[in-house]
């Protein structure tokens, strides 16, 4: 039979009771902290989901961002080139009119000088800026896409953003693509049509209306490509979102701590540990000194 | 009877050994929470008295009892066994605290760490690409870059000093070790002297004991004890104590990264397997060049992989030459900005060779690196993750062996230790044979009083 010694009860308590109250801590850690994984060795495997996870909530926090960014761009380009197309509409009502014989030359000068005067508007929706770029200039670091002579000043330079992992979204088109090629640019039809109204009424009729439908219609094509765009930007944009709240629900299923759970492992903890006391206080105190005269 | 005061010599030796037995109680008691006390024992034999008187013709009479000897109650296996465990205590000790200190200069998982800031290093090449224009933005971008090198080189810092400190702290416990080994050979002299004298040095015993105890938790130690009660001792095959002499270990920290421990006298290098020392030079000549290699091979990634797309970028100037390194590197230790680039934000290469001085589009791959696989992300979850692995199992050990020698030092507490109850137990005993002795002796006295006065007085 192993003989028992009061040292050896006093030592077996004694680490029986710093086991209990080094649980306690280690339950008292992740309470205060909120978090189960305090540090790589708590749990190498979550350790690594959690770190892929928070990366992976980076980088798609960083893609919001960015789609936000996108949705900008293409929200100007859209209203830019909205206002041009109807201006485009404004111009052919009125070229329409001026090959009408009825109106006079005054009536025709009338009708250049709004001409005119509409391509400057034009110019400026051209300029149309965001973020203090100019949306139909490219990656060129011109502060304006047109001279006010309707010379381009941009490049064909595409503009993308990051919207979601792979993805990336053109988010402009150049001057070129939404208002035609240098010399055959709306700007110089507009110039010519004003001349021709004053000079060659006839001419206004037939070729420029043709020219003016092509570029209405190119201003049309690139309205349309910025819609699908947005459209698909959009739906990028829920998923991103859906994502977030799935990745945070992960990070925190491997970060965080089961509040119920904890709590209860803490308060069983207490318990052994008072148990283990009063079972000391019991043990302890008594030898065979008590009971000899 | 031998002889007519035969029963008073009786009777004082009966007095003295339960004396004896009765201090040897309170010693065992007095001990009761010293460290390696083992308790001791009175070993009586009775006496005989020889054989030849005129009135006892062949009968034999005892004369008495007589202490034959005071044991110290140990068993030397359980000893021996708890310097083995105490060895790789000091081992396991050892790693588990270096590891918590490695993981301390991690700093993971959470917002503080190099995951986190090389997650904001690469979300600022992100902000750069919706505004290349904005020298802000790209001198955010720059300022991220540093904290990473910060960190890069604050990690270096940090887990090169465990090497520096486990080195100091081995050679503090040579320095112990060699003033445990003299004492020791001391005390070999002094215990053989007593056992040559024919006394049993229990208190000394003890005391080699828990010294050869304090050695053993710094490196594992083989011991053999001669006839004459002098215990030799040996490291790895070389000896330490022989006798009454004692070598000294010096150790050697010549070669960086490979220190050893040598003999004084004769330079031999010594390997003990077990222990605290050698626990702390695995630390700093494995553990902490590994963890550094692993960091140095990290930031030499991350500048290769940065400097590469980097190296397909233009600046805002758009020379046609393309830009210089963003990082530069030869370890975790210097990591740092290129020197072209540091304070330039305009120097960085946002845009790609070619394009138009606001393009961004260098920017966005380079953002898109963070989840290249094989990347520097990937790499250093990695390495944090075996480094749970590894820390995990050191503290796993540790745990482990605590237990392994409580159980041991229980093992020997139930051979060697003092229970109060059995000392009370024969106190009483002892206690009542003395007082029986004494009532003895005072019969003898009586018997002999009415001898000496009471005789010839017969009719009076």
């Amino acid at each position: 039979m192993t003989r028992i010694t009061q040292q050896m009860l006093g030592r077996s308590t004694l680490s029986n009771l710093q086991q209990s109250l080094s649980r306690t801590e280690k339950l008292q850690e992740q309470l205060s902290t909120g978090r189960a994984l305090n540090r790589p060795s708590d749990s190498p495997t979550g350790l690594i989901t959690a770190m892929q996870t928070r990366s992976s909530l980076a980088s798609t926090r960083t893609q919001m961002r960015a789609a936000d960014n996108a949705q900008g761009w293409l929200d100007s380009a859209d209203s830019a080139l909205q206002s041009a197309a109807s201006m485009v509409g404004r111009v052919r009502d009125l070229v329409v009119q001026g090959a009408n014989a009825s109106v006079g030359p005054t009536g025709r000068e009338n009708i250049a000088r709004e001409i005119e005067s509409i391509r400057d508007g034009l110019i400026d929706v051209a300029n149309s800026s965001f973020g203090g770029r100019p949306i139909f200039g490219g990656t060129s670091d011109s502060p304006r896409a047109y001279d006010a002579t309707g010379a381009f000043l941009g490049d064909g330079g595409a503009v993308t953003r990051t919207v979601a992992d792979g993805v990336m979204l053109p988010v402009n088109v150049t001057g070129p693509e939404a208002f035609g090629p240098a010399g055959s640019s709306l700007f110089d039809l507009l110039t010519t049509i004003a001349a021709d109204m004053r000079t060659d009424p006839t001419n206004v009729a037939t070729n420029n209306l043709t020219d003016l439908d092509a570029g209405r219609d190119r201003l049309l094509a690139s309205l349309g490509e910025i819609g699908a765009r947005s459209n698909r930007l959009t739906s990028i944009t829920e998923r991103a979102t859906s994502l977030e709240l799935n990745l945070t629900q992960r990070l925190s299923e491997a970060e965080s701590v089961d509040l119920p759970e904890t709590i209860m492992e803490l308060q069983m903890q207490e318990v052994a540990y008072q148990a283990a006391l009063s079972a000391t206080s019991r043990v302890i105190q008594p030898s065979l000194l008590d009971f000899l005269r | 009877m031998a002889s007519t005061f035969g029963g008073l010599s009786l009777a004082s030796s009966a007095l003295a050994a339960q004396r004896r037995a009765i201090d040897t109680i309170g010693q065992n008691v007095a001990n009761i929470n010293t460290d390696g006390y083992s308790r001791q024992r009175v070993d009586m034999a009775s006496l005989n008295g020889g054989s030849t008187g005129i009135h006892t013709g062949t009968i034999q009479f005892g004369s008495g009892v007589d202490v034959a000897a005071q044991t110290r109650i140990v068993d030397t296996f359980i000893i021996e066994r708890a310097g083995r465990e105490r060895a790789a205590k000091g081992s396991a000790d050892t790693q588990a605290s270096a590891f918590r200190r490695i993981e301390a200069a991690f700093n993971e998982p959470g917002g503080n760490g190099l995951a986190a800031q090389l997650e904001g290093f690469w979300s600022a090449w992100d902000a750069v690409v919706d505004r290349p224009e904005d020298l802000g933005g790209r001198a955010a971008l720059l300022q991220k870059a540093s904290a990473v090198t910060d960190s890069f080189r604050q990690m270096h810092r940090q887990i090169s000093v465990i090497a520096q400190e486990s080195i100091q702290q081995a050679s503090a416990h040579v320095d112990d070790i060699n003033v445990v080994a003299k004492r020791v050979a001391e005390l070999n002299g002094s215990i053989a002297a007593s056992i040559d004298a024919g006394v049993t040095p229990n208190e000394l015993l003890d005391e080699r004991d828990r010294l050869v105890g304090r050695l053993s938790e710094r490196l594992n130690v083989t011991t053999r004890t001669d006839d004459r009660g002098m215990m030799n001792i040996s490291v790895g095959g070389n000896s330490l104590v022989n006798g009454v002499r004692s070598s000294s270990i010096s150790l050697d920290t010549s070669t960086p990264g490979s220190a050893v421990l040598r003999l004084s006298a004769t330079n031999t290098i010594v390997q003990p397997t077990a222990g605290s020392i050698p626990a702390l030079l695995h630390v700093a000549n494995t553990v902490v060049p590994d963890h550094l290699a692993r960091l140095d091979q990290l930031a030499l990634s991350l500048t290769s992989t940065v400097n590469t797309q980097h190296a397909l970028g233009q600046d805002l100037a758009a020379l046609p030459a393309g830009v210089g390194a963003f990082f530069s590197a030869t370890g975790a230790a210097d990591l740092s900005l290129d020197a072209g680039i540091k304070g330039r934000p305009d120097l960085v290469g946002a845009a790609t060779l070619g394009a138009g001085r606001y393009d961004g589009s260098n920017a966005a791959a380079m953002a898109q690196l963070s989840g290249l696989a094989g990347g520097p992300d990937e790499i250093y979850r990695s390495m944090v993750a075996q480094l749970g692995i590894d820390a995990g199992s050191a503290y796993g050990r540790a745990e482990l062996q605590d237990r392994i020698v409580a159980q041991v030092d229980n093992e020997r507490m139930a051979v060697s230790g003092v229970s109060l109850d059995e000392e009370m137990t024969n106190l009483v005993a002892f206690q009542q044979a003395y007082q029986a002795a004494a009532r003895f002796m005072t019969a003898v006295d009586e018997m002999l009083e009415r001898l000496i006065s009471g005789t010839g007085q017969v009719g009076r």
